[in-house]
């Protein structure tokens, strides 16, 4: 690896990248994360403690509409995230880590998530599920908040309606993928939407 | 039977006496006088968020001890404006937006829909797409009843439950996704028939899950039917009674579960029912059990009913030939130009559906869904209702919640299988 | 129906008619109805007839309704050849309608959406608030002068 060269992720061992392609040059995702280590730097600490923190991330019980049914089935023994530590939805969002929104937001219901993510303690991951949580989706109208980022600060979108298991799993390994990498959670790099 | 009511036969036991539908507000129910200045009672908010997975739904409980004294139901935690945003739209994009109402059980919000546009413009649906429609309404039935299934038994303890459930569900979502391309939220209904013809595959694939599906069913009653836990949970709990199910316009699992033999497909039969043999299950008992078994054994019916429309699938078209409301066949397209225009038009401006009014209902998985639709003659609907079984099962926790203490509030709103999409829309 | 016989007729239809289930009570606005015409191959509502489209080439204009607000109610008796009812009152912006609470119970929450999202209020409802929408929201959402909200949508590629 030459040294001006910036470290790909498959560098650490991770697994993700398109190996049928090794040619591939860095995708967007990763001059991000690429760029943003050169300026973090990780230490062999933080290195350990960014992988327990992704090998046991336990999400809250953020079920909402339709995307709840396949947040279910990625319980399942199909798709199984048990695998990734993951099987332990916390009903509490004091003991949980990660808030998969999954479904529609609408306004009465965004006082209440805004409560449930600012009981989570930090750090705390978000994920937007589905096409709705990420920007109102289909439904462009008074009510629907035109996605969930507009409350709170989301780490990954999960396109779709509703984002296949797999989809919401691959998903799931993206954000494990980016804190192992150093990536701070969403809330230390951004705020909300406009 | 015909002209008498069959709602309740004298000789039967009766539930409870009288109706506990509460005096003042029929979906609240409200503190007694003796305990209105009480310092026991605890007001506790079963907030929106809350394990219990059946969306996001708000009880105000009061709890004297463990004795619910006091409830009221909180909704709204999911209103996307459904019926104003199928407004803005065309007819046929507004099929895109009927499944998302009751997102359990899909296909059977596609339908009614489907099935009032079609009765307004008085269309005829071949009976191929008559046929499939039956079969896949039915899966979606099986799907509705395996999640509620898993999921209340998640909330009740019997937590293996919901990994039985799931496996079957995942297999009837392969199912659809060999016939529709999507998992759940198919549109796959298009008015005059199906969207598209039957992918080859399906009939043997739905065969085979035909011969697993009934040993499924076996698993889980014995997982939990005879277990001392579940009965003790669910024998009765949440008492109601014929006519307070009927007042309260109940339907679906928790009307026959009190006791009512009332069965839309029976009744006023639509699609292929009338053709089709199947049993509906009554249950006397009004409680929780009650509720769950009518849902077994329904599930046991409906693979029975997909069973008899795969031996009879008839063939032939699958959409309708009217060419004003349905695509024509592409092949057309190259040589003959009033297709092109109808086609253009179809697809562009959107067909125009007759002025009128209508409202249908279809027998859904959580009891009848109704559907009422106005319109102006135009190319847009000018009002879509949505009749959702869940808003009004709803109505009825104050009235099932009678003498129940907090573990029973999880069975018995959990037994009124609510949507809460459907309640919200 | 005017709105006043409605306590009246909803006990008959009940107790004589034998309508003991209220499926459904649907509130329409019909605000800006008939000013836009459709022309070209519509048909009438009995069914359709390729042959013999209804307008000729003509404007038509649908027919124009009674009131503002259209509120439907639904019924069904529960026995085996029971047909369908539909009650139908009409009202103007303002205008009370009595409630049905008394005859069929499940008709409370069915009356609360209407007066949330059309306001049209119901006398001697015993809990009319806001169930849907949040309760200090402005406005009736489904009527037609309110407008459908949301955001334009931006697309990435624009400046």
């Amino acid at each position: 690896m030459a040294i001006d060269e910036p470290p790909r992720l498959r560098d650490y061992g991770l697994q993700s990248e398109r190996l049928l392609w090794p040619t591939k040059g860095p995708s967007v995702f990763e001059q991000e994360v690429a760029a943003m280590e050169r300026a973090v730097g990780l230490t062999t600490l933080e290195k350990a403690v960014a992988w327990a923190q992704s090998r046991s991330m336990w999400p809250d019980t953020f079920g909402l509409a339709c995307c709840a049914i396949e947040m279910m089935s990625i319980v399942t023994s199909r798709y199984d995230i048990a695998r990734f530590g993951m099987e332990a939805f916390r009903s509490s969002p004091r003991q949980a880590d990660l808030l998969i929104v999954s479904g529609r937001v609408v306004h009465k219901m965004a006082a209440p998530l805004r409560q449930v993510y600012d009981q989570m303690l930090e750090p705390k991951w978000v994920i937007a599920m589905g096409a709705c949580a990420s920007s109102g989706g289909m439904f462009n109208n008074y009510t629907t908040l035109q996605g969930v980022d507009k409350i709170v600060a989301v780490d990954i979108h999960v396109p779709g309606c509703p984002p296949r298991p797999e989809a919401l799993i691959e998903g799931i390994v993206r954000l494990h993928e980016k804190v192992m990498a150093g990536v701070p959670p969403a809330y230390e790099i951004r705020g909300v939407a406009s | 039977m015909s002209g008498s009511l069959v709602a309740i036969a004298p000789e039967r036991p009766r539930i409870y006496e009288g109706s506990r539908i509460p005096a003042r507000i029929p979906s609240v129910l409200e503190l007694g006088e003796e305990l209105r200045d009480s310092e026991d009672v605890l007001r506790i908010n079963f907030g929106p968020n809350h394990p219990s997975t059946h969306g996001v739904l708000r009880l105000i409980v009061d709890l004297n001890g463990e004795e619910v004294v006091g409830l009221a139901a909180v909704v709204g935690y999911l209103h996307t404006g459904f019926e104003k945003s199928m407004e803005q739209k065309s007819w046929w994009k507004a099929i895109t937006y009927a499944p998302r109402i009751d997102y359990l059980s899909f296909q059977q919000n596609e339908l009614v829909f489907v099935l009032a546009v079609e009765k307004m413009l008085g269309i005829e649906v071949p009976r191929r797409a008559t046929w499939m429609r039956t079969l896949l309404a039915e899966l979606n039935r099986i799907h509705s009843h395996l999640v509620w299934l898993g999921t209340a038994g998640l909330e009740l303890g019997a937590i293996s439950m919901f990994w039985y459930c799931f496996r079957e569900r995942e297999r009837i979502l392969d199912l659809f996704e060999l016939v529709a391309g999507f998992r759940m939220h198919t549109r796959y209904f298009q008015v005059g028939g199906l969207a598209e013809e039957i992918p080859p595959g399906f009939f043997e694939e739905c065969a085979k899950f035909v011969e697993v599906m009934p040993g499924a069913i076996d698993d889980y009653e014995a997982l939990v039917d005879r277990s001392p836990i579940w009965l003790e949970r669910t024998k009765g709990i949440g008492l109601l009674s014929a006519d307070d199910a009927i007042a309260l316009g109940q339907s679906g699992p928790v009307l026959r579960g009190s006791g009512v033999d009332w069965d839309l497909r029976r009744a006023q039969p639509y699609l292929a029912y009338d053709q089709v043999d199947f049993r509906v299950p009554v249950y006397h008992e009004g409680d929780v059990w009650a509720r769950y078994r009518v849902r077994m054994e329904e599930m046991r019916e409906s693979v029975r009913i997909v069973d008899q429309a795969l031996r009879r699938m008839p063939d032939g078209p699958w959409i309708a030939d009217d060419r004003k409301v349905v695509l024509p066949p592409r092949e057309e397209l190259h040589t003959s130009m009033e297709s092109l225009i109808h086609h253009f038009k179809i697809v562009t401006e959107g067909f125009r559906v007759p002025e009128g009014e209508v409202y249908v209902t279809i027998e859904s998985p959580r009891g009848e869904l109704g559907c009422y639709i106005v319109s102006d003659g135009g190319p847009r609907p000018w009002r879509v209702k949505f009749r959702a079984p869940s808003f009004v099962a709803l109505e009825a926790t104050a009235t099932c919640m009678s003498d129940a203490l907090v573990a029973d509030l999880i069975a018995i709103v959990g037994s009124l299988d609510t949507v809460m999409g459907e309640v919200d829309r | 129906m005017d709105t006043p016989r409605l306590a009246e007729a909803a006990r008959h239809v009940r107790d004589e008619l034998g309508f003991n289930f209220l499926s459904d009570v649907s509130a329409a606005d019909y605000l800006g109805w008939g000013e836009v015409g459709v022309s070209g191959y519509i048909a009438t509502a009995g069914g359709r007839d390729l042959n013999n489209p209804s307008t000729r080439g003509l404007q038509r204009l649908p027919r124009p309704k009674p009131r503002r607000f259209s509120l439907s109610y639904h019924l069904l008796a529960l026995r085996r050849d029971a047909a369908r009812v539909r009650l139908q009152v009409w009202v103007d912006e303002g205008e009370p309608v009595p409630t049905v609470v008394p005859v069929w119970p499940t008709a409370d929450w069915h009356e609360r959406e209407a007066w949330d999202l059309f306001g049209i209020r119901f006398d001697g409802h015993p809990n009319l608030s806001r169930i849907l929408l949040d309760d200090d929201w402005d406005g009736h959402p489904l009527r037609k002068d309110y407008p459908i909200g949301g955001e334009p949508v931006r697309f990435s590629g624009e400046e």
